[in-house]
Parts: C-alpha cells; sequence; structure tokens
C-alpha cells in the first residue's frame, strides 16, 4: 500500500511538474517573443533572458520530481516564472503589460528566498523568515502602487500611446516618490539575506560548505545582478546602465546556482544510498564495529558525508556516554554550529552524534541512518544476548559433566572406604574361620564354608566391578593412558592403542573420553563381530581427539537412550562432538573431539 | 647386584619371626591384619593408617617387610606406590614392600617392577581370605622375591594380541609361566602342581626358548623378564 501511495504521489508531482515546466516555457518564450518583436533589445540578450529564465523552470521541475517532499522545486518553479513576468511588459496586450509592470520584480526576493531556504526548502529561522516575509511585502507594496497609480493605456483609448507600449501614470510624483523607498527596502533586506548567508557560509563545517555552494552561487548572481546596480541606482546614478558584460555574468552565475541547487538536492537523494551503504558497513563489520565504536563513527561519517561526525555511546553501567574512544566524554551542547541528534529514545538511549546542522536540512537522511544504527544495534543487543545465554548453558552443562564426575567420584570412594573395606575384613575373618574349621575337621562344615567363602570372593569381585564401572580410580590417579591401558587389558579382543597425549588433561575430559573408549570397547565386545580393534589419543592444537576403530560389520546406528547418545550430550557439554561412522561391512569408528580450555 | 646380595635378606635364622609393619587406613582391615599376622607367626612390629606413620616405624623397628595400602591419606589415590618407590630408593633391598589394593593395575605394577622385581608384591585384598597364600607372598617378598597378583598375571596371559607367541605353548607350560609370572620359584611350581622339579626345569626351559627370552638364574629377574614380555607388543 505504501509503495502505491508513494507511486501515485510521484506520477502527480511528474504531471504537474511536466505542466508547469511548458506552461512556463510558454510564458516566457511569448513574453521573449514580445521582447523581440518590440526590438528594443537585441535578439541575442533576449535568447540569454529566456535560456536563464528557463534553466529555473527546468531545473524546478526536475527538483520537484525528484524530491517531492521537498519545497526548492515549486520555489525554483516560482523563480522561473516570475523571471519572466517582467518580459510581458513588451505585451501587446495592454492590461497583459498593465500587470505585468505590476508584478515584475518578484523573483529577486524569491531568489532571496532560494538562498536562505536551501536546501530543506524551508526558512530555518525567525529573523530568515522576516527577512523574506519583508521583501515580499515590500514587493506587494509596490504592486499595489504600480496598480492603483498606472492604467492600462486602452482605458483611455490611446492607440498611439501602444506604440511606446508606456503606459499612463495616474499619478507620477507619487509614483517616483514611492519607488525609490520600496527600492531602498529591498536593497536592504536583500542585504540582510547577503549577510545571513555569509553567516550560514561561516558557520557551516567542511560538510556543510561544500552542501552550501548553491547559496554562495545564487548570493553572488543576487548581489551582482539586482542588489549592486540597485545600490548604485538609488544613492549615485538614477540612471545607471548596467553593462551587459555584467548582466551576462549574473545570469550566468543564477543558471548556475539553479544547476548546483538541483545537483545538490539529487545528492541528497544520492546520500540515501549511503544509508544502504552504511547498513552493509555495519552488517559486514559487526564484530568489529562492536569493539571498535571508532569503526562506527567512520562508517557513520562516509554515510552523511561530514568528516566532523562525533560518535558518543551510551553506556549503561555510567549512565553517561563515551567517546569513540571509550573515554566518558559530555555530549557538546547542540547550537547554530553543532548540532546534535540522538539514537534511540528516552527509555533505551543508544548513542548520539554530534555534527554539522546543515545534515538536519535533509530530515530524512538522518533519520534513516540513525535508525540504521539503532537496528544494528538492537540487533547486535540480541545477538550479545542470545550468545551470553548460550555461553551460560555452555558453562551450566560443563558444570553438569564435572558435579557428575565429583559425583561419580564419591560414590566410588565411598564403596572402597566403606562396603569394599568390610567385605574384604569379613573374608579374612572367614579365612580364620575356615583354618580352623579345617582344624577340627568337619568336612560339611569345611565344605560349607568353602562354598560361603566362594560366594563373598564373588560379591567382591562384582563391587569391584560396579565401582570400577563408576569411576576407574586409575583414570583419577594416573590419568587416561593408563587407565585405557587398563581397559585394553580387559578387552576380549586384540586392542592397538596409540596414545599420545602428554600429560594430564582437565578431569572432565579425562573422564569423557575415558567413557567414550569403554562405551566404544563394549559395543565392539556386544555387536561388531570384529578381530580386532583400534584405539587412538592423540592431543595438540588445544584439542584431544579419540577414536575407537574396529573392523567389524558397521552397521551401528545411534539409537535415543543408548550408551551412545549419552555420550554425544555429555562430549557436546565440553564443547566437542561425538561421531560413529558405520557402514555396513566397513567396520565402525567411533570418533571424539573435545577442545582444550587454555 | 650379587648372588650374595640376592641372597641377603634370607640370611635371618631360620627361628627369628619376619617383622611385618603395616600401614592401612582402614581400621577394620588393619586390625583384621594385624590378628591374622600374628595369629600365623609373623610379628608385626608397627600398624598406621598413614603414610609419615610408616616411614617413622621402618626407621624405629626394622621391618623386614611393609605392608601397604595403595589408597591412602591424604589423597586416597595412589599414596602406596609413591611410597613404595620410596622405600626402595631408601632402603634397597633391606626391606619387602608388599602392597594391598582393591583393584590391580598393570600400569601400577609396571611402575612397581619398573627397575627391579625383587622383594615387590602386588596383591589383590581379595587374598586376604586365605592366610597360607598371604604368608607365602610375605615370605617370597622378604627373601628378595616377587609376588604378582594371579589375577593380573591372568590378565596379561589372557591378553589378546595380533602375533600371539603364548598359542605356541602348551596348556601345561602356560601354567607354569604364570607362576613364574606371580613370583614363584621352580620349587613352588612344582609343589603346586605336584610335578618334579625336573620336569618344572625341563617346562621352564621349554617356554624360555619358544619364547626367545635368555634365561635367568634368580626368581625375581625371572619375573621381571616374563612381565616385561607379557607387557611388549
Amino acid at each position: 500500500m505504501i509503495a502505491r501511495t508513494v507511486s501515485s504521489t510521484l506520477s502527480r508531482t511528474l504531471v504537474l511538474a511536466v505542466l508547469a515546466l511548458l506552461a512556463g516555457t510558454l510564458f516566457g518564450g511569448v513574453g521573449e517573443l514580445e521582447q523581440v518583436r518590440y526590438g528594443d533589445r537585441p535578439p541575442v540578450w533576449v535568447l540569454g533572458d529566456f535560456i536563464g529564465g528557463w534553466t529555473f523552470l527546468l531545473t524546478g521541475a526536475v527538483a520537484w520530481v525528484r524530491r517531492p517532499d521537498n519545497r526548492i522545486g515549486p520555489l525554483l518553479l516560482t523563480i522561473g516564472f516570475s523571471w519572466f513576468v517582467g518580459t510581458h511588459v513588451r505585451a501587446s496586450v495592454d492590461w497583459m503589460s498593465y500587470l505585468a509592470r505590476a508584478f515584475q520584480g518578484y523573483y529577486e526576493p524569491l531568489i532571496g528566498a532560494l538562498v536562505l531556504a536551501y536546501p530543506s526548502g524551508r526558512l530555518a529561522g525567525r529573523l530568515e523568515r522576516f527577512v523574506i516575509g519583508a521583501w515580499l511585502l515590500d514587493q506587494v507594496a509596490w504592486s499595489i502602487a504600480q496598480l492603483v497609480l498606472l492604467r492600462p493605456l486602452s482605458w483611455y483609448s490611446c492607440p498611439t500611446c501602444l506604440e511606446t507600449a508606456d503606459a499612463y501614470i495616474a499619478n507620477r510624483y507619487l509614483l517616483e516618490g514611492i519607488g525609490p523607498v520600496t527600492l531602498a527596502l529591498s536593497v536592504g533586506l536583500g542585504g540582510a539575506v547577503l549577510v545571513l548567508a555569509a553567516r550560514r557560509l561561516l558557520a557551516a563545517g567542511p560538510a556543510g560548505r561544500r552542501r552550501l555552494a548553491p547559496v554562495a552561487l545564487a548570493s553572488l548572481a543576487l548581489a551582482l545582478g539586482i542588489l549592486a546596480p540597485n545600490g548604485i541606482r538609488l544613492t549615485i546614478d538614477p540612471a545607471l546602465y548596467v553593462d551587459p558584460g555584467v548582466v551576462a555574468l549574473s545570469y550566468v552565475l543564477d543558471m548556475l546556482a539553479a544547476v548546483a541547487v538541483l545537483g545538490g538536492l539529487l545528492q541528497d537523494r544520492l546520500a540515501r544510498t549511503a544509508v544502504a551503504d552504511l547498513v552493509i558497513d555495519l552488517r559486514r563489520d559487526a564484530a568489529a564495529i562492536g569493539t571498535e565504536p571508532r569503526r562506527l563513527r567512520d562508517a557513520l561519517a562516509r554515510a552523511l558525508g561530514d568528516p566532523s561526525l562525533e560518535l558518543f555511546l551510551f553506556d549503561p553501567g555510567t549512565d553517561g556516554y563515551q567517546d569513540a574512544t571509550g573515554r566518558p566524554a559530555a555530549l557538546p551542547t547542540a547550537g547554530p554550529s553543532r548540532a546534535v541528534t540522538m539514537i534511540g529514545d528516552g527509555g533505551d538511549r543508544v548513542a548520539a552524534i554530534a555534527h554539522d546542522p546543515i545534515l538536519l536540512d535533509d530530515p530524512g537522511l538522518i533519520s534513516a541512518v540513525t535508525t540504521a544504527v539503532r537496528l544494528e544495534s538492537d540487533n547486535r543487543q540480541l545477538t550479545g544476548e542470545v550468545e551470553r545465554q548460550l555461553a551460560e548453558l555452555r558453562a551450566s552443562r560443563a558444570r553438569i559433566v564435572t558435579a557428575t564426575d565429583v559425583e561419580r567420584r564419591r560414590v566410588e570412594r565411598d564403596l572402597h572406604d566403606g562396603a569394599q573395606q568390610r567385605l574384604v575384613s569379613l573374608s579374612m575373618e572367614l579365612g580364620r574361620v575356615r583354618a580352623a574349621a579345617a582344624r577340627s575337621a568337619d568336612p560339611e562344615l569345611v565344605g560349607s564354608l568353602a562354598a560361603l567363602s566362594a560366594e563373598l570372593e564373588a560379591a567382591i569381585e562384582e563391587l569391584r566391578e560396579l565401582a570400577r564401572g563408576i569411576l576407574p580410580p586409575i583414570l583419577t590417579d594416573a590419568g587416561l593412558g593408563p587407565a585405557v591401558e587398563s581397559l585394553a587389558l580387559r578387552a576380549p579382543l586384540p586392542v592397538d592403542a596409540e596414545v599420545t597425549v602428554p600429560g594430564r588433561l582437565p578431569p572432565a575430559i579425562e573422564s569423557t573420553l575415558y567413557f567414550v573408549i569403554a562405551e566404544g570397547l563394549a559395543n565392539v565386545a556386544r555387536h561388531a563381530h570384529a578381530t580386532r580393534v583400534t584405539i587412538r589419543i592423540a592431543g595438540g592444537d588445544g584439542r584431544v581427539l579419540v577414536e575407537v576403530a574396529d573392523d567389524g560389520v558397521g552397521g551401528a546406528a545411534v539409537t535415543r537412550g543408548s550408551g551412545i547418545q549419552g555420550l554425544i550430550d555429555r562430549v557436546g557439554a565440553l564443547g566437542g562432538t561425538l561421531r560413529v561412522d558405520s557402514l555396513d561391512g566397513r567396520g565402525t569408528t567411533l570418533r571424539a573431539e573435545v577442545p582444550i580450555p587454555p | 647386584m650379587t648372588p650374595a646380595d640376592a641372597t641377603a635378606a634370607t640370611e635371618a635364622p631360620a627361628g627369628d619371626p619376619i617383622r611385618v609393619a603395616i600401614a592401612e587406613d582402614s581400621v577394620l582391615v588393619r586390625e583384621g591384619l594385624v590378628r591374622l599376622l600374628r595369629e600365623t607367626g609373623f610379628e608385626v612390629v608397627a600398624a598406621v593408617g598413614d603414610t609419615g606413620g610408616l616411614l617413622a616405624s621402618i626407621d624405629a623397628d626394622r621391618p623386614d617387610v611393609v605392608i601397604l595400602d595403595i589408597r591412602m591419606p591424604p589423597t586416597h589415590t595412589d599414596e602406596g606406590i609413591r611410597l613404595a618407590s620410596a622405600i626402595r630408593a631408601r632402603e634397597g633391598r633391606r626391606v619387602g614392600v608388599l602392597l594391598l589394593s582393591q583393584y590391580v593395575e598393570a600400569a601400577y605394577a609396571y611402575k612397581l617392577i619398573e627397575s627391579e622385581a625383587a622383594g615387590v608384591g602386588y596383591l589383590l585384598k581379595d587374598r586376604l581370605s586365605d592366610m597360607t597364600e598371604l604368608a607365602d607372598a610375605i615370605r617370597r617378598v622378604a627373601r628378595g622375591g616377587s609376588a604378582m597378583d594371579p589375577s593380573l598375571v591372568a590378565q596379561l596371559l589372557r591378553r589378546q594380541r595380533e602375533r600371539n607367541p603364548l598359542i605356541e605353548l602348551t596348556d601345561r607350560e602356560r601354567e607354569v609361566l604364570g607362576m613364574m609370572a606371580e613370583g614363584r620359584s621352580n620349587q613352588a611350581i612344582a609343589g603346586r602342581l605336584v610335578i618334579t622339579l625336573k620336569t618344572v626345569e625341563t617346562h621352564v626351559a621349554s617356554i624360555f626358548s619358544k619364547l626367545g627370552l635368555e634365561p635367568e638364574p634368580d626368581d625375581h629377574r625371572r619375573v621381571l623378564a616374563v612381565l616385561t614380555y607379557l607387557r611388549a607388543r
């Protein structure tokens, strides 16, 4: 829906702009033809005048179409129209000449408005609005004076008068009195416009000065083509004849200004594509920007075309801002030479940028840029949050493994110190009783005691295997190598063991890898129909790899609830991986890889 | 090492009882063992619950044999193994060391006989139920012989390997090899298997030739050779 609205606005603007351009061309063309017909100015001058006015019409139409949101386009078109009003002073239709005489000259305050309203299309300050408003009022006053004091010639049936196209002046003396006053006012207000423009130019930073080039050009044209001659007429020589060269120069300046205005507006539009580049920059450098705010500052400065841009990141810890180097910094106060734009809202402050106030003239650009930063910041915050949770989860899984091991060790030790010792001492007593019974030579008793003793030995043996399965003491005492050797000795099939881990590993890793090997050997013995097994333990490069490979029938699968699934979880808890490769007829390889924390 | 050294420990007068010191942190087992040994005719000169106490007792009581638990305070891991190494380094052959444990681990056994197997024993606590076996092991160790737990030897003999020369042995020869590995003398083997000494010697010669080992004159060197052979790939 939004796209449709935008395109319909665009097409309506396009139609209006083209119509305005055509109407203005017709209006100006007719006026200039009247000039040629009247013949008091050489055609080449007339042509120059036409080109000057038409440049405003054309640039205005293009600017309007490309930046429908900006009033500069319509302003340029209006300047173009008012440029041509004066040409109709020589109109053969007398009331047209009459109106043209009254309403000519409006382009002067309008160019003043262009100087002060570029590039946003709005007069920013109260002073600016006052000066332009006063200038327009001055012009309106002059128009009213002429409407009242002049009459179209036809009203007096004076056909000969048409020859000179001179207007009948109702009250010549009054008009001659009012003229210099309004002229003096217009020169003064024009001067004020120049002063305000100069102030803007001087206050602007490097980014602003480049963008204000059209203002400088238009100011020069205003000064040279309008204000200077009028000023001289007012003070020194009322009948000043302006050298055609100077007029030509001011025309050229006007045209350059119009073109520069259009160029500037289109560049603003191009700047929007810089936002897209910024988003790409932010994504690509996401990691670096997180740790290096300087990179973000550079990306913003590029996108906004303001090398002086400063970035301040909000630090919730101190409830204050830090500059791009990470030092706490106070936000600069906003003023005529520095603007501060906040990113994020009051409840969720993210950052602030201090920049050339000229950038505020294109609020769309700056809000696009800050939105991009905001989105990226939110994104990074969410990613950070997820990563933090993930890290917590990993740590908690690792802690569970460690806690399990501690618990296993405790149980094994309790068995060792309690039940196992008790049974040993029991078997010793039984041994004594058996020796005594042997002396008393009651064969039945001796036989029962022997059976009892065998049962007790079996119980001790079973308890030993149970305790070993919980956590073999050799693993805790001597490490993975000796523990695996112990496993291999007990294995019911030939085992090749290649153990190249120097020294001890963290307990959780040792126990996990031990259980992987134990489970692997048990599975080989149970299912693989293998003739031999190879156990490989290799460490280095911050990782340790364990492999149990057999030459059996293969085709093993990890099923839920199997010992392997539990081991996959356990290895995963240590940040490692466990894989079972088991193709039919190709044997089975159990491979675990675990990172060794530094 | 000279043959004279090897027999030094056996020169004690026949009538003198063997002096034994015990280090075992389980009170139940320690007290039972003391009573058992006294009843069997050993002189128990010390019975302590930690490693420090045992070292002091060796200086004070001059035992012939110390009986050690492997897991003892303070860490309850391999204190006994380390203490055994320390005693052997300090006392040489004068004190025999017999380790008792709930588990018999090959890695520990080989660590114990690393340098030599003379005067070393390593038994499961299960053996405490048979006093004649235990007394035999203590006497062997006291004499500078060896006593390896049968379950460990069985593991080593049962061990599966790619090329297994043990297959070439007869059942009787394998039996004899196991007893040699446990540290028994030819005389003891003959007694156990109820065969003549001569027959045992024939078996031993045959085993050594089949396995490609050099014949060893001393029992304890024979143990080392056999166990080393069994461990090798």
